[in-house]
Order: structure tokens, then C-alpha cells, then sequence
């Protein structure tokens, strides 16, 4: 046995060491380097550059920096309203996710029933993918109007109806619920998309063989649609988390972050940090946490939902 | 259907070509190289008099010079920022006052322009405001005031024939408007932090002012050691004022303000005077005349005593090192062109402000009726600095969401006069 693996080994060296096997090696190196520099430039070189910037102490104009070791991540916490901060940012995250997940996989679900619903369903997919296509500057500004207290269409609705109207925008629970929503509005429309492709992509023959055995549809769901779905889930959750710890302009254009720091996100007080107290170090310490938080959240989604993709 | 392609590409190149032609005949006439020069605008409450007046009336003068608008409607501290670490600033910027300004003046981005022919008109003391380590790196646009802003049809119909003179009779007027017409009594742009922090500074100057005297509410403030917590009536003032401010103040543009006093659904409006001309005609709309618009110092003061107003110089303008010899030829010209009477007349008229030139002409100087009382009663005023000359960034927009908090009866007067205490204490502007 030894010796077969031996020889195998042997054959791959020889096999690696032929002129054929050296070009198409820089071949395939060659065709790789764009990418790589590019990679390395733009992606690599600037997140060395702020794990670096995070030990020292610089306002962005000046020509010196100090070096001020961990106390810009020692200090974090002192920034007002940090853990109220970061407390938003997670329950955004979880709540995004989990909405967007839920409601788009549900959409997709009905998008793909057959007889009746499919003669308009070309027409149903566009429109819940339109919002993708706006800009979030445009999703913020049409719901900030929105949720407006005092001309506002919600309220007016809810006026007519002879209810009171709720200040979207200003109070404390109701505000971070008023961006979620926002945000799941638009997110829907791309994980739609990818769930219908994996929908589509579920052999007919199971259903056709679970309906001989006698199953019903919750057990095709259960038993069949769901966990052949498992792919198309693993990258709806994985982007959609990701998507909403970076969150950005949404919650900074209906809300402004208010009421007090309640939707106020961590990308936006890393913006703020650097470009509005110019503290470029502390706004890197900030980033560096997130990026670690961000791997973190998604390397335990991937390991979880790999599991339940090979199960 | 290939030809006539190919033939609308020989059209559009032989028509660039052209257009190239006629820019290198224009500048070939004057003999010089032709420049593009940004300014940084990002007040663009006066846009359409730097597209229909200014810009057209210097590029006349000037035809080698190409006048390029940038950073138009951006938050001016954010966009300078962002551009000076990347070394990218516009040869001609508006600035403020302190922060990444003092910072660009230490490196030397920002330049002294107190050699330039610009600085010759303008009075003393809205230099002292632009210098910083002895350089005057900006010239003032105008004069910045806050005001109470009233819709006088309302508050008659609430039994004020005048407008209230003290703070007891403007608590009085505002619970009036409210029982009386069933409109809210005031709003503010609590969206922008300067707008945001004027009833608070306000209240804290009037109830301190006298017994501080002129001047130490700066320096206290500066230095975090103004104690706001252990006098007692500025919560109770804050009290009293937050359940009369209209729900959704703390989340108010400067345009939502104008958009609310044009409905005619809000009594009266605290706004700097940049936006009077906006809302004196907003007020005109809603009530079926201008002349029911009235601008006055907000009357915070106690009965028979001199009230005190919130003042400063607003943005300037500046300029940045530049290498480019040409570019810096027509920065320089610009600059000095700008600030001649003719030429800033637009500025001035559009943003309604009280003039800064003293070598402007009455004829040259239009203002609406409002402002022209409200100016004569600023001269009878204690004046104090505005917040944002004297506290952080980060402090600015931090107390500026515990007021929001404040405004829309998510927390009290006490607890929130303790929360911003706390915060310029702990980053004061002199550290």
C-alpha cells in the first residue's frame, strides 16, 4: 500500500516538473495576478492600513501621528452611548436578518406556486425586486417622509381610520423598529431572487415521489423544500447579516440616528469619530471591532448552516 | 444603420472639437491658460444666485476662468475632512470656526488671508473670529443671528396683538396657542445642531448672562466648567419650554421649518436669520400676507431685564495652498472679486443676512421688512457667542441628542441638564 502511495507521489512530481505543467502554471499564475493586485490594493492594503491607524492617535490633516498602543480600544467604551450603540446595532442585525429571511422566503414560496399565481408572476417578481434597484439615499428619504408625525402618509392613514398616529421618528423601541422595516423592504426583493433560483433548482421527482408515499404539504415543505433550499438560505443569511452590520445611510437618513442613540449604528459613529471629531485612531479601533464581530457572526452562521446543508 | 452610427460619431467628435476650438480661442485672446477653479459651496440656500449671478458675472470678467461648484449641500465639516485626508481641498472653501480648520491652519493648508485686498472691508471683530495662531484663515459671509420667528395671524386669534417681551409672557403665549387655536405653539430644526442648541443657549445665557457678565459664558463653556446643573432655573425654563415644541421638532430640517410655517400649523419658529427671507414668506403664504411675519430677539430675558441673544460671524471663506500656479492666480482673483460690494450683494440678499461689508451701499443691500426691525433690536441686545464656537464637534452633536430627547418627552429637563453637562465636562473645546 505504501508503495502505491509512493509511487503516486512520485508520478505528481514528475508530472509537476514537465515544461507542459511549468507554463501552465505561470499560465494560471498570470491570469491570476490582476486579480491579486487588485485585491491586495484595494482590499487588503486598507485594512492593513486601519488595524494600523488603530495604535495611533491622528486628526486626518496633521503629518505626525502617535502611537498610543491599545488605549484606543481601551477607551471605546467611554464614547457616549457606546453599548447603547452597539446594542442597536445588533438587534438592526437580528432583526433585519431574521425579517428578511422569513418574509422573502415566504414571497419566493407563493412566487413559485404553479396554475393561477404563475401568469402574473414575472409581473410579482419585478415588483418586489424594484426597491433593490433604488438607491438607499432615495429608500431613506421616501420613508423619512413617510414616517413623517405630521403629513406623513402612515399617519394621515391612520388618522383616517380614527386612530392616533405614532411617532415614528422620535420615540424610543418604535424608531428601531421604523428602520427595520425600512431596511427588510429593501432587502427582500434579492433574497426573493436567490431563494426562487434554489426553489426552481428542487427536483420535481421528490415532490411526484412524496405524494405517492402520501405526504402532505407541510411535510414536503419540511421534509423536502426546505432542506434541499439549505445552499440558497446559507448565502441569504450570510449576506444579509453582513449587509446589515454595515448598514449605513438608512438608518442616518430617516432617523439621524435619533431618538437619543437608539438607532444610531456603529459604521455611522466610525464615520462620525473620524470625520467629525477627526480621532482617525479611535474611528480604526471601532472598524477593526466590527470587522472581527462581522467574521465572527458569519464564521459561526457558516459552520452551522454548512452542518445542516451536509445533514 | 453602421454609417449613420459612424456618421453621428464624426458629428459628436468634430462637435467636441469645436467646443474645444471656441474655450482655446476665448483664453488665446486674453493670452492666458485656461482654469478650472473649485469653490467649495455648501450653503446652498444662495445656489441660484451663484448659478445666475455670480458664476456667469465672473466667468464675463474672467473668461479664461471656469468656475466649478463643489461639496453643494454636504455637511461642509464632513466634506472638508474627508477631502484633507486624501489632499484634495478646493483652492476656495467655505470654513468654520475651530476644529479640522484650526488643524489645517497648523499644517498650513489653510492660508492667511489677511494680505488680500478682500480683508480691507471687513470690520475687526469678524476677523478676531477667523484667526487662530495670528493667521486669518476666512472672511465671513454674514452676520449670524438666532430669532423667534411669529405668525401673527395665530397669535391673534390667541389674544396676542403684539409679540411676548420677556419669558413669562412667551411661556403664557405659547400655552395660548395651543388652548386658543389648537395649532402648536413653536418648532425648531432639530435636525441641524446650530438650530437645535439656540432655545437651550438662549435659556442658560439669560437666566446666567447677568450674573456672569460678558463674555465668561464663553470661557466657562470653552474650558468645561460652566455649571448649568446647580442652577436650578435652566431645567425648570427647559421644563417649561419642551411640551410646547411641536412633535417631530427634534427631527426638523431648516426646510421642514419653513415647509411647517407655510401650512400655517405652527405658531412661532426658532431659526437663525440665514432663513429669513424663507420663512417670513412661508409665514406670508399661510396667513395671506408678509406683513403678518414678525422677526424678533428671542425673549428669554426676564421681565424688565436686557435680554440676551445668541451671535457669531457664519461660515467664510477661505483659501488652500495650492501648486499650481495658474489655479492659485485665479483663486486669488476670485477671491478678491468676491468680496467686492457688487459682487457679495448676492450672497447677502440671498441668505437675508445683515450686511458684513462696511463698504456695502444701502441700494446694494436688500432686506426683507421683518429683518430690517429685527436688525435695530440686535443693537440693543447682549450679544454671546454661538455654541459651535465654543464646544467640540463631538459635544455639539452629542448635546444635540439629548435636547432631541428633551423635545420629544422621551426624558426630563433635569436629567437631560445633567446628561449635557456630563458631556462638554468631559470634552471640553480647551482641553
Amino acid at each position: 500500500m505504501k508503495d502505491v502511495k509512493a509511487m503516486a507521489l512520485n508520478h505528481e512530481k514528475v508530472k509537476k516538473n514537465t515544461p507542459f505543467e511549468r507554463q501552465r502554471t505561470i499560465t494560471g499564475v498570470c491570469f491570476l495576478l490582476p486579480t491579486i493586485i487588485l485585491v491586495a490594493v484595494f482590499i487588503i492594503w486598507p485594512l492593513f492600513q486601519v488595524f494600523n491607524l488603530s495604535f495611533f492617535e491622528w486628526n486626518g490633516v496633521s503629518s505626525t501621528k502617535r502611537f498610543v498602543g491599545l488605549s484606543n480600544y481601551t477607551t471605546l467604551s467611554d464614547l457616549p452611548g457606546f453599548w447603547e450603540m452597539s446594542w442597536g446595532t445588533i438587534v438592526y442585525a437580528v432583526g433585519v436578518t431574521v425579517f428578511t429571511i422569513a418574509i422573502s422566503f415566504l414571497v419566493a414560496l407563493f412566487l413559485d406556486k404553479q396554475g393561477k399565481a404563475r401568469i402574473n408572476r414575472s409581473f410579482m417578481r419585478v415588483l418586489w425586486f424594484f426597491p433593490c434597484l433604488l438607491s438607499m439615499a432615495v429608500v431613506g428619504i421616501l420613508w423619512r417622509i413617510m414616517y413623517n408625525y405630521n403629513n406623513g402618509v402612515i399617519n394621515t392613514v391612520l388618522k383616517s381610520l380614527g386612530l392616533s398616529p405614532v411617532n415614528w421618528l422620535e420615540t424610543y423601541g418604535v424608531t428601531r423598529w421604523a428602520i427595520i422595516i425600512a431596511s427588510v423592504w429593501t432587502q427582500v426583493g434579492m433574497c426573493v431572487v436567490i431563494f426562487l433560483a434554489g426553489l426552481q433548482a428542487v427536483p420535481i421527482e421528490l415532490f411526484e415521489a412524496a405524494e405517492i408515499d402520501g405526504a402532505n404539504s407541510r411535510q414536503k415543505l419540511l421534509r423536502i423544500t426546505i432542506p434541499m433550499m439549505a445552499p440558497s438560505i446559507t448565502i441569504n443569511m450570510l449576506t444579509t447579516t453582513i449587509a446589515a452590520f454595515k448598514m449605513y445611510e438608512l438608518p442616518m437618513i430617516v432617523s439621524n440616528g435619533l431618538p437619543g442613540y437608539n438607532t444610531l449604528l456603529l459604521t455611522k459613529k466610525i464615520y462620525d469619530l473620524g470625520f467629525t471629531s477627526h480621532d482617525f485612531g479611535r474611528g480604526s479601533a471601532l472598524s477593526v471591532v466590527l470587522i472581527l464581530v462581522i467574521t465572527i457572526i458569519s464564521l459561526i452562521q457558516l459552520f452551522f448552516l454548512r452542518k445542516r446543508e451536509e445533514v | 444603420m453602421k454609417k449613420m452610427i459612424a456618421f453621428l460619431l464624426v458629428v459628436l467628435v468634430s462637435m467636441s472639437l469645436f467646443a474645444n476650438g471656441s474655450q482655446e480661442a476665448a483664453s488665446s485672446a486674453s493670452g492666458k491658460t485656461p482654469v478650472t477653479l473649485q469653490v467649495s459651496i455648501v450653503e446652498t440656500d444662495w445656489l441660484d444666485a451663484w448659478e445666475d449671478g455670480m458664476k456667469p458675472a465672473f466667468e464675463a470678467e474672467y473668461p479664461w476662468i471656469t468656475l466649478e461648484a463643489v461639496s453643494l449641500g454636504e455637511e461642509k465639516r464632513d466634506y472638508h475632512a474627508t477631502h484633507a485626508a486624501s489632499n484634495d481641498l478646493p483652492p476656495v472653501m467655505q470654513t468654520d470656526v475651530g476644529g479640522l480648520y484650526y488643524d489645517l491652519v497648523d499644517e498650513g493648508i489653510l492660508l492667511d488671508v489677511s494680505g488680500y485686498d478682500a480683508a480691507a472691508n471687513i470690520p475687526q471683530s469678524y476677523k478676531d473670529a477667523y484667526t487662530y495662531k495670528g493667521v486669518l484663515y476666512g472672511l465671513t459671509q454674514g452676520a449670524a443671528f438666532d430669532a423667534l420667528f411669529l405668525n401673527m395671524a395665530i397669535l391673534k386669534k390667541a389674544g396676542w396683538d403684539k409679540a411676548p417681551s420677556n419669558w413669562d409672557e412667551f411661556i403664557q403665549c405659547c400655552d395660548d396657542v395651543v388652548k386658543k387655536t389648537g395649532k402648536a405653539a413653536l418648532t425648531v430644526a432639530g435636525a441641524k445642531n446650530t438650530t437645535m442648541w439656540m432655545p437651550f443657549e438662549t435659556i442658560i445665557v439669560n437666566v446666567l448672562g447677568d450674573k456672569l457678565g460678558a463674555g465668561v459664558y464663553e470661557t466657562q463653556i470653552r474650558s468645561g466648567k460652566l455649571d448649568i446643573v446647580s442652577e436650578p432655573e435652566i431645567a425648570k425654563r427647559l421644563g417649561q419650554l419642551a411640551p410646547y415644541l411641536m412633535t417631530g421638532s427634534s427631527q426638523n430640517s431648516e426646510d421642514d421649518v419653513t415647509a411647517i410655517m407655510a401650512e400655517g400649523s405652527c405658531a412661532m419658529a426658532i431659526a437663525g436669520n440665514w432663513t429669513a427671507s424663507n420663512i417670513c414668506s412661508a409665514i406670508g403664504t399661510a396667513s395671506g400676507a408678509e406683513s403678518n411675519a414678525l422677526m424678533i430677539v428671542p425673549p428669554f430675558n426676564n421681565a424688565g431685564k436686557k435680554v440676551w441673544l445668541s451671535a457669531t460671524p457664519e461660515s467664510a471663506f477661505g483659501l488652500s495652498k495650492v501648486e499650481d500656479k495658474n489655479v492659485a492666480e485665479a483663486r486669488d482673483l476670485f477671491y478678491n472679486w468676491l468680496f467686492k460690494p457688487e459682487n457679495f450683494k448676492w450672497i447677502q440678499n440671498a441668505r437675508g443676512t445683515l450686511p458684513v461689508l462696511t463698504d456695502m451701499t444701502a441700494a446694494q443691500v436688500k432686506l426683507p421688512d421683518a429683518v430690517k426691525v429685527f436688525s435695530t433690536a440686535t443693537q440693543s441686545a447682549n450679544t454671546f457667542s454661538m455654541s459651535f464656537n465654543n464646544v467640540t464637534e463631538t459635544v455639539n452633536n452629542d448635546v444635540q441628542r439629548a435636547l432631541g430627547d428633551l423635545f420629544s418627552g422621551n426624558k426630563g429637563a433635569q436629567e437631560t441638564v445633567a446628561e449635557i453637562q456630563k458631556l462638554y465636562s468631559a470634552d471640553p473645546w480647551n482641553k
